[in-house]
């Protein structure tokens, strides 16, 4: 049994969401503020208290969503957690709560419906948990259901040090307990003899009797012989605080060396201590863990390490469904596409969202492509407003200075450029399908049109077509890929970057021709100042003079430094953008860059039309 | 720990699927059955199932919990019979198995529905001559048909539908079913049936309970309804499921609801089961038992309680409200720690002997109030719940014009359902607390004025078509009688008779006395007279010889019957084995009597 959906409306920032989650590890991605907390704290709720383990849970008049600061409108919160994947006993155990699916009892479901108001007369919100079919006057869920979906939640700021270290909040003597109990027998007897033995050996030493002695005729010389006498004894024996008196640490370390350890590490030994805790849950059970974060405070390989765990140990009936939100690429790199949850801003209502991409139906091959895919840096994609995605560094560099140049800063904006070294961009098709990860999309690739070679590269020619160049079968494929997207917008060159940049004004060869010589101590025999001046005036001759000077000639040259050298330039020395070399952002580039900063404006401007 | 008795033994040890146990009044039912839940416990093999303890009043279900010390949670359910099919048959299945029904409403008590004029703005809750779908009951079934009974009013009998009615009263409940999915407990019996013997979807819906409840208790078995009764035996025919089925045929007296006391014989057939009996009283002494006995419906003795001392006296009074109170006095002057009770058959008999008693309301024709006057009338009877719904029903009538109005129309109009029934309260205790001095056309006037103010001061939206001052009576027939007449006396001046609590007999059922005083009123009419009912072959007279079984069963001391000098006549006549076996005398004899030597003193 996992929760399969949850579904939410008015709850915080929801006004209405919908999640389809996993057995196993699901991954919560998306950026600052969207609601991935939210969506935690909103299953907390439905299931409440009585399965709470972790923070206390209240619900405020804060927590009922508001359309705007002014909106006093009196919502109800709902929330509907459905579980899928009962077996018999589970059926029968949550029977109360079961949607029974007569014709296929396999495919019944256990649901709980979390609804709150809180009239304005009122002091206290009113709170009902109803479950099974839904029904008019649906009674109440028995707490000890509840109870049976414990509920398991790290937030973001927890302090694993304080949850590990000895005492009343120590996580560790309520692993033990449970287990102790799950033993059964005379554990806790056995444990309680070995501390009375410590104890009575305590009180028989020498050094404790004979200040008992000593202390008594003190006692019985200072209140007289009305007084009982004084005595020196262990503390009581109570299973409890035996349990509360240990702690986890590192071989070796002494007792009490947890503030020594970095708080990565002590962030690891606690989850470690939470894991073993509901690695084996009693079979009535069907415990849920949440996380916040957990990527807190560990490095690259330690996250990549722990990200492998999630995804491959808990998966299975005995162990828990994890649900974690992440801010990080490396997590979101290292676990299955498949498992991970895009929280994002709807494009058409600037509401938010959340897609699986397990629903993006990828077949075998398609999610072994897009997993290889998603490094680190293409990962970020999870956390943007928008993205460009393109072939190469060269673009990568080019791309946010020649926006800048048009006046948008795409970091401030939120909108990530990302270079997916090569030309793989069908791979993301699904991916980036409005059903599963709808974000506005440019993709930016060049025509790379067949070129008829010369005698030597200077009489290379793309072959034309038309007035202009015919297009590679890749491109034309790639574009027939995204044809009719609402999202996704392809934008190629004429002929490549390097071409394309330098037919859109008429100076722009020249400042490339600047910025490719900065990248040679001599001057460059393949392009050069003077291969533009020898072009004349013709745009098309001094681009094609770019072309073969630097796509296709043989030359020491790369085209990344290249790259690097005219975005510098074209922001100029302090990064302003107001660069005195004039130089016209080709079309293709500028359409792609306007797809998605207008994407972009009109998401963020949406709400306030709406509420207009 | 108590020890159990052979014959208890024997049922706590056999080891049949299904045990269906015929217990005697005293046998130690309740005590058995938490011995029952007691040994399951111990060796209940799951924490995923759960042991579904049921019976057919709240009360036993109390009892039970009593019993074991402690609640049964989760999984484990203690309940109604009721209760248990709707939370477990109807509310998880009953539109999977049968698309056209509406979500399924239990018609709650509160609501008051046998009171409904309308289940809906347009829908009316009665067909035919005065048919109030909400009183039909579903008592058996006839070749393949369901049998429909209706009790025309509260002290009469069921009588069946037949022809037209039936099938108007059929059509109307389906349509109310589709619509608003309200069902009665006795539909929602009916409507079990139907699921848990569905050709295609029963078994399926039978093994998932079984799942979750592999072994069943039934307790009070005897006043199960044809329909529960159907329920619980599908249940039990799936060879999964184990039971332990335990009542007493002849203390069946709920057949009012539909109950018949031989469909326990059907339990008996069910493959597996096993047939045990609890025939030793472990409550009535030899002398108590030995008059019990004469009105045994089943026939056979009871085996009393060797350990008991308790006299049965038959005790014949010329005036029962004058000369009931002076037996009752002298057996409390004597016995002051002794568990009394006074009992009889009928709430009326109650209420004289109370001086509660109250006569028709007269109709002022105005609605609301009359509905506030039935709502006095029943509060002081301590029938709160059906006072409130009178109440309620009163605020309908004034405010929206019609009764049966549901949350979703409370809402419409901005009330809070809470709100609502709390104004309802408030009018209740505010009628009651009028003074019942003056005439009945005073009483309505000054309630219509109260309820004004009320209604006013509650603030309702203004698209409602409530117009203060209109709450007035009309001096219609019976106006100028005095109040009290229509009135019982207030709840404040007393419920008891001599401060003794009072009883009907069905309200004391299962409970046990010191000193049960039996009182059996006067009767002009010889043919309704307890010496001809209690031994007619009639049915529903047989009823009658068992409510007077379960009367007589109560005390583990002295059971005092008292009857009319009448009626000590005819029962002398027709009945003679049967007063012998009581030790009669006069009023006058029998405090002279209590006064001596008889009472519970001996006892253990």
């Amino acid at each position: 049994m996992y929760l399969s959906t949850v579904e939410i409306t008015s709850f915080r920032s929801f006004e209405s969401l919908r999640i389809e989650l996993q057995p196993g590890l699901n991954v919560l991605v998306g950026r600052n503020n969207i609601g991935k907390t939210n969506l935690l704290q909103a299953i907390r709720h439905a299931v409440g208290p009585s399965a709470s383990r972790g923070d206390a849970l209240w619900l405020e008049r804060d927590d009922f969503y508001k359309d705007s600061a002014t909106d006093i409108t009196e919502r109800t919160i709902t929330i509907t957690l459905t579980f899928n994947g009962l077996t018999e006993e589970q059926r029968a155990y949550f029977y109360e709560i079961v949607d029974f699916d007569l014709l296929d009892l396999s495919k019944s479901k256990a649901i709980i419906r979390f609804e709150a108001s809180w009239p304005k007369s009122k002091k206290q919100a009113s709170i009902k948990r109803t479950g099974g079919t839904a029904a008019a006057e649906a009674p109440e869920v028995p707490t000890k259901l509840l109870e049976s979906l414990p509920i398991t939640f790290l937030p973001a700021l927890r302090d694993a040090e304080a949850s590990l270290a000895p005492g009343y909040r120590s996580r560790l003597a309520l692993l033990l307990r449970e287990l102790a109990g799950r033993k059964g027998g005379t554990t806790e007897d056995d444990i309680k003899k070995i501390y009375a033995n410590a104890n009575q050996s305590l009180e028989d030493h020498p050094l404790i009797g004979d200040t008992k002695s000593s202390l008594q005729v003190t006692t019985k010389e200072l209140a007289g012989t009305d007084y009982s006498p004084s005595a020196i004894k262990a503390a009581e024996v109570e299973f409890e605080k035996i349990l509360r008196s240990l702690q986890i640490q590192m071989d070796g370390s002494p007792i009490g060396a947890l503030a020594a350890n970095g708080l990565g590490y002590n962030n690891l030994l606690y989850m470690a201590v939470v894991l073993e805790h509901l690695r084996s849950p009693d079979p009535d059970e069907c415990p849920i863990f949440l996380v916040e974060e957990p990527e807190a405070h560990l490095h690259p390989q330690l996250t990549m390490l722990l990200a492998d765990y999630l995804a491959k140990k808990t998966p299975g009936e005995k162990t828990p469904q994890t649900i974690v939100t992440t801010h990080s690429p490396t997590l979101a790199a290292s676990v299955p596409p498949s498992r991970i949850h895009v929280l994002f801003s709807d494009q058409m209502s600037g509401k938010p969202r959340c897609n699986s991409l397990a629903n993006a139906t990828m077949d075998e091959k398609e999610r072994g492509e897009l997993q290889r895919m998603m490094d680190i840096t293409r990962a970020t994609l999870y956390f943007a407003k928008a993205v460009i995605l393109v072939e190469g560094i060269s673009e990568a560099l080019l791309v946010p200075a020649l926006a800048q140049r048009l006046g948008h800063d795409l970091a401030k904006l939120h909108i990530t450029v990302i270079p997916i070294c090569g030309v793989a961009f069908g791979t993301f098709k699904k991916l980036l399908d409005p059903s599963v990860f709808g974000i506005p999309v440019a993709i930016v690739t060049d025509a790379d049109p067949p070129v008829s070679r010369g005698t030597s590269w200077e009489q290379d020619a793309p072959e034309a077509e038309g007035s202009g160049f015919k297009m590679s079968d890749r491109t034309t494929k790639l574009v027939d890929i995204f044809a009719g997207h609402t999202t996704v917008k392809v934008r190629h060159s004429q002929i490549t970057l390097e071409y394309d940049l330098a037919e859109a004004g008429d100076d722009n060869a020249a400042v490339m021709a600047a910025a490719w010589e900065d990248c040679f101590v001599g001057t460059p025999g393949t392009f050069n100042q003077t291969k533009v001046i020898e072009a004349g005036n013709d745009r098309k001759a001094k681009a094609m003079a770019v072309w073969r000077g630097i796509c296709r000639a043989d030359h020491t040259g790369s085209k990344a430094e290249f790259a690097h050298r005219l975005a510098a330039k074209l922001i100029g020395a302090d990064g302003s953008g107001l660069c005195p070399a004039f130089f016209t952002v080709p079309g293709y580039l500028k359409e792609a860059i306007d797809h998605v900063v207008t994407s972009v404006s009109e998401t963020a401007s949406g709400p306030e039309v709406a509420g207009a | 720990m108590r020890t159990p008795t052979h014959e208890q033994r024997v049922v706590i040890e056999t080891d049949a699927r299904v045990r269906v146990v015929r217990a005697a009044p005293g046998s130690g039912k309740t005590w058995l059955v938490s011995e029952v839940i007691r040994k399951e416990l111990d060796t209940w093999p799951a924490r995923t199932s759960g042991i579904a303890a049921l019976s057919f009043t709240r009360v036993a279900g109390n009892e039970i919990r009593k019993a074991m010390g402690h609640d049964l949670g989760h999984p484990h359910f203690v309940g109604t019979i009721d209760a248990f099919l709707f939370r477990y048959v109807i509310r998880p299945h009953l539109r999977r198995v049968f698309t056209w029904f509406a979500d399924p409403r239990l018609v709650v008590g509160e609501w008051g529905a046998e009171h409904w004029a309308r289940c809906a703005s347009n829908q009316s809750t009665t067909v035919g001559k005065g048919i109030n779908l909400f009183g039909c009951v579903y008592i058996g079934e006839e070749n393949g048909a369901e049998v429909i009974a209706y009790k025309s009013g509260p002290t009469l009998p069921l009588q069946r539908l037949t022809g037209y009615d039936l099938r108007q009263v059929i059509e109307e409940k389906r349509k109310i079913w589709a619509h608003r999915g309200l069902l009665t407990h006795s539909d929602a019996a009916f409507w079990a049936t139907k699921v848990l013997e569905d050709r295609t979807f029963g078994p399926v819906v039978r093994v998932e309970i079984i799942r979750r409840f592999p072994f069943l208790i039934v307790d009070e078995l005897q006043d199960t309804g044809y329909f529960l009764g159907k329920s619980i035996r599908l249940l039990m025919e799936e060879t999964t499921s184990s039971g332990f089925l335990v009542g007493d045929p002849d203390q069946a007296i709920f057949e009012f609801t539909g109950t018949r006391p031989d469909l326990f014989n059907t339990f008996e057939t069910i493959a597996g089961a096993a047939r045990l009996t609890l025939a030793r009283s472990r409550r009535c002494a030899a002398a108590v038992a030995a008059a019990a006995a004469h009105v045994k419906d089943s026939g056979g003795a009871i085996e009393p309680a060797e350990e008991r001392v308790g006299r049965a006296l038959l005790v014949r009074y010329s005036n029962m409200v004058l000369d009931v109170p002076k037996v009752v006095d002298a057996v409390r002057s004597t016995r002051t720690t002794t568990l009394l009770k006074v009992i009889a058959r009928a709430t009326s008999t109650v209420e004289d002997l109370t001086g509660r008693r109250a006569g028709n309301t007269p109709s002022l024709h105005c609605p609301p109030l009359t509905h506030l006057h039935r709502a006095v009338v029943a509060f002081r009877r301590s029938r709160n719940v059906s006072a409130l719904a009178a109440a309620r029903a009163a605020l309908e009538r004034a405010v929206f014009q019609h009764e049966g109005v549901d949350d979703e129309e409370l809402a419409a109009a901005s009330i809070d359902p809470g709100d609502w029934k709390a104004l309802a309260v408030r009018c209740l205790l505010k009628a009651d607390a009028i003074a019942t001095s003056g005439t009945s056309f005073d009483w309505h006037t000054e309630v219509g004025g109260m309820l004004d103010g009320e209604i006013t001061d509650f603030g309702l939206s203004p698209g409602l078509a409530f117009v203060a001052g209109r709450l007035k009576p009309k001096k219609h027939r019976g106006w100028d009688k005095p109040c009290a007449n229509f009135l019982p006396q207030s709840m404040a001046d007393g419920r008891a008779l001599a401060g003794v609590p009072i009883h009907t007999v069905h309200g004391v059922k299962g409970e046990t006395h010191d000193v049960t005083v039996f009182v059996c009123p006067k009767t002009s009419n010889a043919a309704r007279c307890p010496s001809a009912v209690w031994w007619s072959t009639d049915d529903e007279d047989r009823e009658e010889r068992r409510i007077a079984y379960v009367a007589m069963t109560r005390s583990r001391g002295d059971l005092i019957m008292c009857v009319s000098d009448a009626c000590y006549q005819r029962l002398a006549v027709a009945h003679p084995e049967f007063v012998a076996s009581f030790e009669c005398m006069t009023v006058a004899e029998c405090v002279i009597a209590l006064g001596n030597k008889i009472g519970t003193k001996n006892m253990p």
